[in-house]
């Protein structure tokens, strides 16, 4: 396979700078060589490189379980480096429609191929220091790669097993004839399916996206960032797919350059999740998602994940929910909004900062940790 | 345990509104009684269906329009709520189609709906011939987010009905307009559009915007684009199903019921 980042990215090569990671990494904004204009900063002041800790949980919709189908979502995150600081994590949602009846398995393909593609992104990327040429890198090759890794995936499934008769009468049934012929036509749109991806490097965050669903940040003084901005496109149930006719064109792609403080938490979530918070009361959700994680600790938010979702889902969107939260440990929260009732933290040590060794619930890192979920009470693989 | 949101979550609205034509000649041959009677007689089917669903929150409205234009309820009314009030015919009263359709674009936009809702339904029923340049109106109606996106069914009353601008409103020429011969038939659509379509959109889960990919290049798989374009670009509504359906399905959705009786319209 031909992996572009082994080698210098096209069209930046005459740009190319080699910086010293840690003067780089202790670095503000202004003297980050070579930082383009148009690169996104998420905060802009010497900060700490960032221990990223992760949760995630995928549960069955309960639609889903009411008309006996399955979880149709994906999730799968990696520990890249030993410290936390880098890490991939990929979601997708496969569509629910009976005509995408292998869309279980045309998620699952994608939030795997993306793992790998994003893991051999940030092991050959020449100059990860280098925000224009990450940026570029990402932007050039990452769209093409992943759907073309996604197609040879879902090729391989449909020669290793044709569709069967069973599914395409399925399909002839609930819509008709020619939507089966045109199944036939296109067989890997029964594998139709959005991503979510998210890199974390200590230097910069990346998002990847096609579809609906919804990756944040939130900073430490509790406001609440886009890491990819939404596309308009993606409403009232209708949303660009990995199946799209030229999904690449699709995709979006957003590089955050931590030239300043890293927020406090990533979140990513599918659109079943999404759809069953109230619009205006979201930013406030992933609020209490942080304080959560900062108050009860990581292993007490992994537990009762599944608990949260459920509900969301029950008495929500009645969809697949999946979330992933990419939590920072080493977090200053003395800028943390105080909620009505509640003290505020006294500094910055006593309960804003917590450390990754002695916080509640903190599990052990180890590298190439792999965690997957494709429905509640799975337990990881890998 | 940690209840992390659980005050934030809610059920997802389904905008549902009755486009009902009152101009003079809804007078004639029983035709607004019979809508009145309808529309009553669904109500409690729909209540039933929604109550079966806790993932929607059915919300109902009523345009109506003849020489002008009015909500006769224009609070989003949840459907347990929903009290028919019987519409009288306009004595005299024109057809003002594209005022109602501009009236219901200025209510279609994320603004007035925000983003978390399904695809509302749109059903507009009328006898006659636009007054108006209804063209006007459509456009505007499409041009907006919700109302693009929005399942239109259009039902004629009568042989008189305008079916060219019914057709233009349902926005798929695949999919023709419901044509209503006589009560027994009106009750059936009406039922159907009420009942059985609100149930279908509800389904939770996206699915692509093909219509929305940009036309031409090479499609997927070696396919053809138009393998997968259902309805046309700019214009999704794909929920409409000709009652000659050979299919008890189109698209996803259960077709309309045939027509009872003959023809008294």
């Amino acid at each position: 396979m031909f992996w572009p980042f082994s080698g210098k990215p096209r069209a930046v090569v005459d740009h190319e700078q080699s910086a010293d990671a840690n003067a780089v990494a202790n670095a503000s904004a202004n003297t980050v060589p070579n930082a383009p204009e148009h690169s996104d900063s998420l905060a802009a002041q010497a900060w700490p490189e960032p221990v990223w800790r992760i949760v995630g949980e995928s549960v069955r919709g309960a639609s889903h379980i009411k008309d006996n189908k399955p979880n149709q979502d994906a999730l799968l995150w990696k520990q890249v480096s030993a410290n936390g600081s880098r890490n991939i994590i990929a979601l997708a949602d496969g569509h629910g429609s009976t005509r995408f009846f292998r869309s279980q398995r045309g998620s699952s393909f994608a939030v795997a191929v993306t793992a790998a593609i994003l893991e051999q992104f940030l092991r050959d990327i020449p100059s990860p220091y280098n925000p224009s040429q990450c940026k570029h890198a990402a932007e050039s090759f990452l769209p093409d790669m992943i759907v073309d890794a996604w197609l040879a995936a879902v090729a391989e499934d449909l020669a290793c097993e044709p569709f069967r008769d069973d599914e395409l009468s399925m399909v002839e049934d609930a819509e008709g004839a020619e939507q089966r012929n045109r199944l036939m036509r296109n067989p890997h749109k029964a594998y139709g399916s959005t991503l979510l991806a998210v890199v974390t490097h200590e230097n910069f965050i990346l998002g990847v996206q096609i579809g609906d669903g919804e990756i944040k940040a939130i900073m430490e003084n509790g406001d609440v960032a886009e890491i990819v901005a939404e596309d308009p496109g993606n409403f009232a149930n209708e949303t660009a797919s990995l199946s799209s006719e030229r999904p690449q064109a699709k995709f979006r792609v957003a590089y955050h350059h931590l030239a300043g403080r890293p927020p406090v938490g990533l979140m990513i979530t599918t659109d079943g999740y999404a759809n069953a918070i109230e619009t205006q009361k979201f930013d406030g959700v992933l609020r209490e998602w942080i304080e959560g994680l900062r108050d009860e600790g990581i292993e007490k938010i992994q537990e009762c994940m599944s608990g949260v979702l459920n509900h969301a889902s029950q008495f929500g969107s009645g969809d697949d929910c999946t979330v992933a939260f990419v939590f920072r440990l080493n977090s200053d929260f003395s800028q943390w909004p105080t909620m009505v009732g509640q003290s505020p933290p006294s500094n910055s040590s006593d309960r804003g900062n917590v450390d990754p060794t002695d916080g509640p619930g903190v599990p052990s890192p180890s590298d190439s940790d792999v965690n997957r979920r494709s429905s509640a009470g799975e337990e990881p693989l890998g | 345990m940690p209840t992390i949101g659980e005050a934030a979550v809610a059920n997802r609205p389904l905008h549902f509104i009755w486009i009902i034509d009152k101009s003079g000649s809804m007078a004639i041959d029983g035709k607004m009684q019979s809508l009145n009677t309808a529309i009553k007689e669904s109500i409690p089917e729909m209540v039933e269906i929604a109550k079966s669903n806790p993932f929607a929150r059915m919300l109902i409205r009523t345009l109506t329009f003849s020489s002008g234009v009015a909500w006769e309820l224009s609070e989003p009314t949840p459907v347990a709520d929903f009290r028919w009030t019987d519409i009288e015919a306009e004595h005299q009263g024109l057809t003002y189609l594209g005022a109602a359709l501009s009236e219901l674009a200025r209510e279609l936009t994320k603004e007035k709906m925000g983003l978390r809702g399904y695809p509302p339904v749109l059903v507009l029923v009328t006898d006659g011939q636009a007054s108006d340049n209804y063209k006007e109106g459509l456009a505007a109606l499409k041009a907006t987010d919700w109302g693009k996106r929005a399942v239109r069914i259009g039902i004629a009353i009568g042989r008189d009905a305008d079916k060219q601008a019914l057709t233009e409103f349902i926005g798929n020429p695949e999919y023709p307009v419901l044509h209503a011969g006589n009560p027994q038939t009106l009750a059936k659509y009406i039922r159907w559009a009420s009942c059985t379509v609100s149930k279908s959109v509800t389904a939770p889960g996206s699915r692509p915007a093909e219509n929305a990919s940009p036309v031409g290049g090479q499609a997927d798989g070696g396919g053809d684009v138009s393998d997968w374009v259902d309805p046309p670009a700019g214009d999704r509504n794909a929920s409409v199903v000709p009652a000659t359906s050979p299919s008890s399905t189109v698209g996803g959705m259960p077709a309309p019921p045939p027509a009872a009786g003959d023809d008294i319209w």
